[in-house]
């Protein structure tokens, strides 16, 4: 298929995706996105896209901030501040020109404002609390009201005891379209926002005061599995754009693609300025536009950042790799019956253990995740971009494991006939094991 | 009368005296009856005392772990120091029976030269018994079982006494065996982090330092068995020793056991001390004893001593003439008033003794309750709460090492506290009984109740 043609042809399936896209918002409640069909609208995987009423060419959106329960994954439920009951709060979309205006009413224990991240309008609309604003106390309605100058991929948070309220889940994207419309137009558009929880193991709530030593890495605060594949047809253009109001940077890595940065809080980028990357760094307060023509497979898209795709562990753990356990295995077993020495061999097996040892209250494994082969291993920050030849344009259902050609799937050459199986319980049961078989006789206690 | 038959009446006379020595003599062990009766229930449901060893009975209380109340029986039934106690009894009542002899009446002989032509000598017998004596004889009878009834009462408590001795030898026994256990199971914990740490060391993931470390915090615990071990060293041979089975080695159980019901509450424990108490009830007999002897010598201090008797003599004609006598001391001053005045100052003796010990037994009584009160409150919320704890703890910790979120030395330092609890526990099991011990000593010696079906520690 060549450029033109697939240009073409993914312009026919654009108005057909926008069908689709307006059933979804309809189904959550909102109003039809009347007359101006020119952009795709955007998918905010596992949230919603904000309605709004048009009153007198104002586009009247209503956040209502206050405190709810949160599931990153079956397993790990919070209590979270966000936006109508959601983190992210729901995904405000407008074209550039618009005239909006945003009430948002703080339903909190304590005050709050937005900001409104990147986007050009009046200081005092800015909603830095004290600076640009009275702060909105609790219980108070404020309005918000600004004509959009500019497109681009931006977000908003509170900029009233910023760090706190952040760290509850108090975030969401901001998402111009140009009112021009696309030079190229664009298929499928997504909305991630990385983000970052000190959830420690085995409690509900977010702590505020941490830093750095996070436990979950969320997209649109969800954990892999519970994150929403994002899907596509072969030959769709495919953009993803993401925010972070993490407290980390995130290089986020698609493969099986080269994508080309668009666009980022500075608007959609003069193509001149595209450049083709495959792991694209997202810093703390910015936003990426990453776009790319769809090729069949299924893609891990993660950070990069090897921790930011786990959930919680421990740092201080010791490290077992390499060691022999089986003399302590038995002193710790008759102190701690369960007890299950794991980490020497490395720490892939944690995935098995944790799916029949349980772990503390209300925390999720540090791996999780099954595909066609075996475990996953990941957790956190990591998703699977779904393209298939027949997916139905507008169609965002997960159309399962890719099935892969005859011949295209990396086989095995040499080594044990038959595979070990995914979940070895045989291994659980200690007393199965041989410890007369192991020998010590080598280990020199004596010495340090 | 004739001379014969009246020589034979002289004969008969001193032969009854005689007959009397010979009747006293006939039992010489010691009749524990009233010893019994005084100790009553308050050995706590040991066997009979008995004077003689038995050791048919001791056996099978040695041949089965031992119970609380089976150190006690054995002891009443092999201990030389009780059966000592058991002899003074016989003392006591050796005493007794010489103070409630018949009055002897004093015989006497006088044999005279004389200047008589046809007489050698000038021969006469006399027998003289005191008046006075006879009437004030039942008041000393009375003033002699009082003491007997005292002495019985201070040989009791000293059974008492035994019974609390043996009682706190089982449970200091018991209590550092268990102690022993605990440090132990720390040291199991300790040691257990040694293996691990050197599999990590020998793989290169720990550093000489982190061994070390963990080396050293091993030889802590070993440290603490070692303590516990000397704490226990003395104790077993100590209670074969008090039970009367030195150099036996009883079997005793691994822990004390938790109390069962409630404990007994201050509320009228003091009376029932003042009661109870066998040196309180002594010194009560004391000042009785003492107001007795002082009525006596009020009554009869003044009464000048009069004895009446009989003489016969050999008279120079080979006649013997006989006659009743009559004797009067005459009081030149009134001879009594230091004897009243001493029978005055011993029964203020004895009555302020009985104060200070009744004192002391008030004292004795609240600081035991208290002190059972506290201790029980103590190993309640030990087993209840803080142990419980620590095992969840021991069981969260290894949740949280199922998710990597720990490692082995956490879950292992989490095993070693929870040890801790038990090895305080054991100390606080320890204070408790011994208070309990020191509670029914101080109300005169009770029965325990110490449950022995369950083990605490267990
Ligand atoms: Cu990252």
């Amino acid at each position: 298929m060549n450029r033109m043609r697939r240009n073409i042809f993914s312009s026919a399936l654009a108005g057909l995706g926008a069908a689709f896209s307006v059933r979804a918002q309809e189904q959550a409640g909102a109003p039809v996105v009347a007359g101006r069909t020119g952009y795709t609208p955007v998918r905010t995987l596992n949230g919603v896209t904000l309605p709004y009423e048009l009153k007198d060419d104002v586009k009247e959106f209503h956040l209502i901030a206050g405190e709810f329960e949160h599931e990153f994954a079956p397993g790990s439920v919070a209590t979270c501040w966000g936006y109508n009951g959601r983190t992210p709060g729901p995904t405000i979309e407008a074209v550039e020109g618009d005239r909006i205006r945003i009430l948002v009413t703080n339903n909190l224990p304590e005050h709050t404002t937005i900001h409104w991240h990147g986007i050009l309008l009046p200081s005092g609309m800015d909603g830095v609390g004290g600076l640009n604003q009275p702060h909105i106390l609790p219980g108070e309605t404020f309005a918000y009201e600004f004509t959009l100058r500019q497109h681009g991929t931006h977000m908003y948070h509170p900029h009233a005891d910023e760090m706190l309220q952040l760290a509850a889940g108090m975030m969401g994207m901001f998402i111009i379209h140009p009112k021009d419309g696309e030079p190229k137009p664009i298929d499928r558009d997504y909305v991630m926002l990385l983000h970052n929880w000190a959830m420690h193991p085995g409690t509900s709530r977010p702590d505020p005061s941490v830093m750095q030593d996070f436990d979950l890495w969320t997209i649109n605060s969800k954990v892999f599995p519970a994150i929403e594949f994002p899907v596509a047809r072969t030959g769709e253009r495919v953009r993803i754009r993401l925010g972070n109001l993490s407290m980390w940077n995130h290089p986020v890595h698609l493969h099986g693609h080269q994508f080309v940065v668009t666009g980022s809080d500075g608007g959609r980028w003069p193509e001149t300025l595209w450049r083709p990357e495959t792991t694209e760094i997202v810093g703390v307060g910015q936003t990426r536009d990453i776009e790319f023509v769809a090729i069949p497979g299924d893609w891990a898209m993660h950070c990069h950042m090897s921790h930011h795709t786990m959930n919680a562990m421990g740092h201080e753990v010791p490290n077992l790799l390499g060691s022999d356990q089986s003399e302590a295995d038995k002193k710790i077993m008759s102190l701690v019956p369960g007890y299950m020495s794991m980490g020497a061999k490395g720490m892939a097996e944690h995935q098995d253990h944790s799916m029949h040892m349980p772990g503390p209250r209300n925390t999720l494994p540090m791996m999780m995740g099954t595909g066609p082969f075996g475990n996953l291993e990941m957790g956190g920050m990591f998703t699977v971009v779904k393209i298939r030849d027949d997916l139905a344009p507008g169609d965002y259902r997960d159309p399962g494991w890719y099935p892969n050609p005859e011949g295209t799937v990396a086989r095995r050459v040499a080594g044990p006939a038959v595979a070990a199986p995914a979940v070895d319980h045989s291994k659980m049961d200690h007393s199965q094991m041989d410890h007369s078989q192991m020998d010590h006789s080598n280990m020199d206690h004596s010495k340090p | 009368m004739g001379r014969g038959s009246r020589f034979k009446f002289i004969l008969t006379f001193v032969g009854i005296g005689f007959g009397l020595t010979g009747c006293m003599s006939a039992d010489i062990r010691p009749d524990l009856t009233p010893l019994a009766a005084a100790v009553g229930d308050r050995a706590g449901g040991a066997p009979p005392l008995q004077e003689a060893l038995d050791l048919a009975l001791v056996e099978p209380l040695l041949a089965k772990p031992l119970s609380m109340d089976d150190a006690v029986s054995v002891a009443v039934l092999a201990s030389s120091d009780l059966r000592a106690t058991y002899a003074e009894l016989g003392i006591a009542q050796a005493e007794l029976a010489d103070a409630l002899r018949l009055p002897v009446p004093t015989v006497e002989a006088v044999l005279r030269p004389t200047t008589h032509p046809t007489q050698f000598a000038n021969l006469e017998f006399n027998i003289v018994q005191s008046i006075v004596d006879i009437f004030r004889r039942s008041d000393r009878r009375a003033a002699a079982e009082k003491t007997f009834e005292a002495e019985t009462l201070r040989l009791a408590a000293e059974v008492v006494d035994s019974v609390t001795d043996v009682r706190r030898a089982y449970v200091e026994a018991v209590a550092t065996g268990a102690m022993i256990d605990a440090r132990r199971e720390q040291a199991a914990a300790t040691d257990a982090a040694v293996s691990f740490a050197e599999s990590l060391h020998k793989a290169g993931n720990i550093s000489d330092l982190e061994l070390s470390v963990r080396r050293a915090d091993h030889q802590d615990s070993l440290n603490a068995v070692a303590f516990a071990e000397l704490a226990d060293a003395d104790t077993g041979p100590a209670l074969a020793q008090i039970m009367g089975v030195a150099g036996r080695v009883p079997e005793i159980p691994r822990w004390l056991p938790h109390p069962n019901g409630a404990d007994p509450g201050i509320e009228g424990l003091e009376a029932a001390a003042l009661e109870r108490r066998l040196d309180v009830v002594s010194h009560r007999q004391a000042v009785a004893s003492a107001r007795a002897h002082l009525k006596e010598v009020a009554d009869w201090g003044r009464w000048p001593e009069i004895h009446a008797g009989a003489s016969a003599e050999l008279e120079g004609e080979g006649e013997w003439a006989v006659g009743p006598t009559v004797g009067l001391e005459f009081p030149i001053a009134d001879q009594s008033r230091p004897a009243v005045a001493r029978a005055v100052a011993e029964l203020t003796k004895a009555d302020h003794e009985l104060k200070s010990a009744e004192g002391a037994v008030r004292a004795e009584v609240r600081t035991a309750a208290t002190k059972v009160a506290i201790a029980r409150r103590l190993v309640d919320r030990l087993r209840d709460v803080a142990i419980p704890l620590k095992r969840d703890i021991v069981g969260l910790t290894q949740g949280e090492y199922n998710f990597m979120l720990v490692g082995a030395f956490e879950l292992l330092d989490a095993k070693r506290e929870e040890s801790e609890a038990v090895a305080e526990y054991a100390e606080a099991l320890h204070e408790y009984w011994m208070a309990r011990i020191e509670l029914a000593h101080a109300i005169g010696g009770a029965d325990l109740g110490m449950p022995m079906d369950e083990e605490a520690g267990s």
